[in-house]
């Protein structure tokens, strides 16, 4: 384990940074009491929404995905208040310009199937085609594991904290 | 085309015994380069292409601007490339880095080199080359730059390419991968050198391309006519019949494809010699395999295919234990699993924090040290991070093995986490006495374990 590569503009370090910042909010104001089921289930989702979110916050709009993660959780958030006053707003995946829809026809067969799949993983897929989307999946997959890894290593901490 | 270029290489080696002293500096020159490819930052990429041409050009226009002759001096900008180039092929575990800055420019934009070397006059003679078993096992990899024409060159037992000289020769990566894939060339490659030479080759394609323009009276072997360029022709001497042959074997025609055939804006090799080549920005040039329809259709199919099996086999080396899977069908399959996989994990390790207890003065100070968290976390190297995957193992075909936990204070279940294998056994195990640890966490949620005292947040090691 060296410490010379440190990058302190990383993807890792950005991440962790805002993780830790959203984390610190979700867990202030909660009282050592609050342990119900239903308590933790609403922290949970907090904590991924969070991950999320700091995850998309970290690559800004230089990703397809990271664009469209922070377009649905925007107009989730948007249309979870709007719910209370009784419209429902339709929410919508924006759809980025699809261009080469006719190169999907003479590929696409071979490929439909998991394509499809692979569109649905990957936030902001739907408008793409295979080659994009395989740049995409590549660094969607590069952050995942970031992500990943930073919220194991932030659980330790916190496990061996309290 | 291959002629101007066998001359240069010949004019190289002829040097090769006078130039010996500067190959050294070449060589730190050289490992500057390679160190911008050790820095596998999927965000600096975009970056990265423009440190690797601005030190391209630095190291291509130092030699130059040192009180050399112009005519040497062309030559040791040559071999600064080929060693170059040697020592990216050399490392194979830059291939990452360098495919991601490379898969990041866009085709149509390849760099622009600010190279001062202009001047190549004719060389009229030819030396024997010196016999140096390097060179000629780079120049041997090298055989995408269809070295040929020589009756020299045949101990280097190169089988080249029908090179057109007035096509430019800015290829996309792809292309160079798809012809050197049929040559005959005695050197076995992997996919990494190609990958690697190929993104290096648009840079090397340009400084040919300069090269060959200068040498226009050189006799040709063509086997069909570009459309719209006027070329040398005639058949060579008799020399070049071996070459001849080996032409045959790997026959590829050139072909040009033009989404504005009224621009004509292509590179002639009458183009003025004094200007550094443009790059053609609004269409690809591809070179058609013989047997091959030449339209531009199916062209333009062909390099979307070579595109898209090129980023299969980036999304290969990232998703682990891909290699031996073959067929776009069965990875994109695998892929799936993975990005599966990888979510339900960040779904796992979220719900996990979240049965943590709130601290509150604790998280207040890891926000407030958070400078230093990171470094802690980095204490993990980056070479933890693919691995961390809860030991991911794909199984071709086979359903994967779940296992389940559900905490019994909680009514819902965790998402499932894919079975622990002995694939990674460092990992492993840590994954499984964390998880043995959460579970208890969880049955003894009402009763949560305080320890003494806090540990120091920068001091947090955990040790593979």
């Amino acid at each position: 384990m060296d410490l010379q590569n440190l990058n302190p503009s990383s993807l890792k370090s950005r991440f962790t940074a805002r993780f830790l910042r959203a984390l610190t909010e979700i867990n202030a104001p909660k009282t050592i009491s609050s342990s119900s089921p239903r308590e933790i289930f609403q922290r949970y989702r907090r904590i991924k929404v969070a991950a999320d979110k700091s995850m998309a916050y970290s690559v800004r709009s230089r990703r397809i995905w990271s664009r469209a993660t922070l377009w649905r959780l925007r107009t989730r958030s948007r249309s979870r208040r709007l719910v209370s006053f009784g419209r429902r707003a339709s929410v919508k995946t924006r759809t980025t310009a699809s261009h080469g829809k006719e190169n999907k026809e003479h590929h696409g067969a071979v490929l439909g199937v998991q394509a499809e799949e692979l569109r649905e993983l990957v936030p902001g897929g739907e408008a793409m085609d295979l080659c994009n989307l395989l740049d995409e999946t590549a660094h969607y997959i590069k952050c995942l594991t970031t992500q990943g890894f930073c919220v194991y290593m932030g659980g330790l901490l916190c496990e061996g904290c309290c | 085309m291959e002629k101007d270029k066998a001359f240069i290489m010949a004019e190289v080696l002829n040097r090769t015994a006078t130039r010996q002293p500067t190959w050294n500096e070449l060589n730190c020159a050289t490992e500057q380069v390679g160190s911008y490819f050790l820095n596998p930052n999927w965000d600096n990429s975009m970056d990265q292409s423009d440190p690797f041409e601005s030190a391209l050009s630095s190291m291509v226009s130092s030699p130059a601007a040192s009180s050399v002759p112009p005519v040497s001096g062309e030559n040791v900008l040559m071999r600064e490339l080929i060693g170059k180039l040697g020592n990216i092929c050399n490392s194979g575990d830059t291939f990452n880095s360098t495919h991601t800055s490379f898969s990041n420019t866009p085709l149509n934009s390849p760099p622009k080199l600010n190279l001062s070397m202009v001047n190549f006059p004719n060389h009229s003679t030819l030396a024997p080359f010196s016999a140096d078993p390097e060179f000629a096992e780079r120049a041997a990899r090298f055989s995408s730059f269809s070295i040929l024409n020589d009756p020299l060159m045949d101990s280097f037992k190169l089988s080249g390419n029908q090179v057109n000289g007035s096509q430019s020769i800015q290829n996309s990566p792809m292309e160079w991968n798809s012809c050197s894939d049929k040559k005959n060339s005695g050197v076995s490659r992997s996919s990494s050198p190609e990958n690697a030479e190929s993104g290096v080759s648009k840079e090397e394609s340009s400084v040919f391309q300069q090269i060959t323009a200068r040498n226009d009276a050189r006799n040709r072997k063509r086997k069909s006519v570009p459309r719209g360029k006027a070329k040398e022709t005639t058949p060579p001497a008799a020399a070049d019949d071996k070459v001849a042959s080996e032409n045959d074997e790997s026959n590829s025609k050139r072909s040009k494809q033009d989404v504005d055939t009224g621009n004509g804006n292509a590179k002639t090799a009458n183009d003025g010699n004094s200007k550094p080549p443009e790059p053609p920005k609004d269409y690809i040039h591809v070179r058609a395999r013989r047997g091959q329809a030449t339209d531009s259709h199916s062209l333009a199919e062909r390099v979307r295919r070579e595109k898209i099996s090129e980023r299969m086999k980036f999304l290969q080396d990232l998703v682990p234990g891909c290699n031996k899977v073959t067929g776009k069908a069965v990875m994109l399959d695998e892929i799936i699993n993975y990005v599966q996989s990888l979510q339900r994990q960040v779904e796992f390790l979220s719900m996990k924090l979240a049965t943590v207890n709130p601290m509150t003065d604790i998280a207040k100070d890891m926000f407030q040290s958070r400078v230093s968290l990171p470094q802690g976390i980095y204490l993990m190297d980056s070479s933890a991070v693919p691995a961390f995957a809860f030991g991911y193992q794909p199984q071709q075909g086979i359903p994967l093995t779940e296992t389940q936990f559900s905490m019994k204070t909680q009514g819902f279940q965790l998402p499932s986490v894919d079975g622990f294998t002995d694939a990674n056994p460092h990992v492993g195990s840590i994954w499984e006495d964390d998880l043995q640890s959460i579970v208890q966490m969880g049955v003894g949620q009402n009763q949560p374990q305080s320890y003494q005292g806090s540990i120091a947040t920068g001091q947090v090691k955990i040790e593979l």
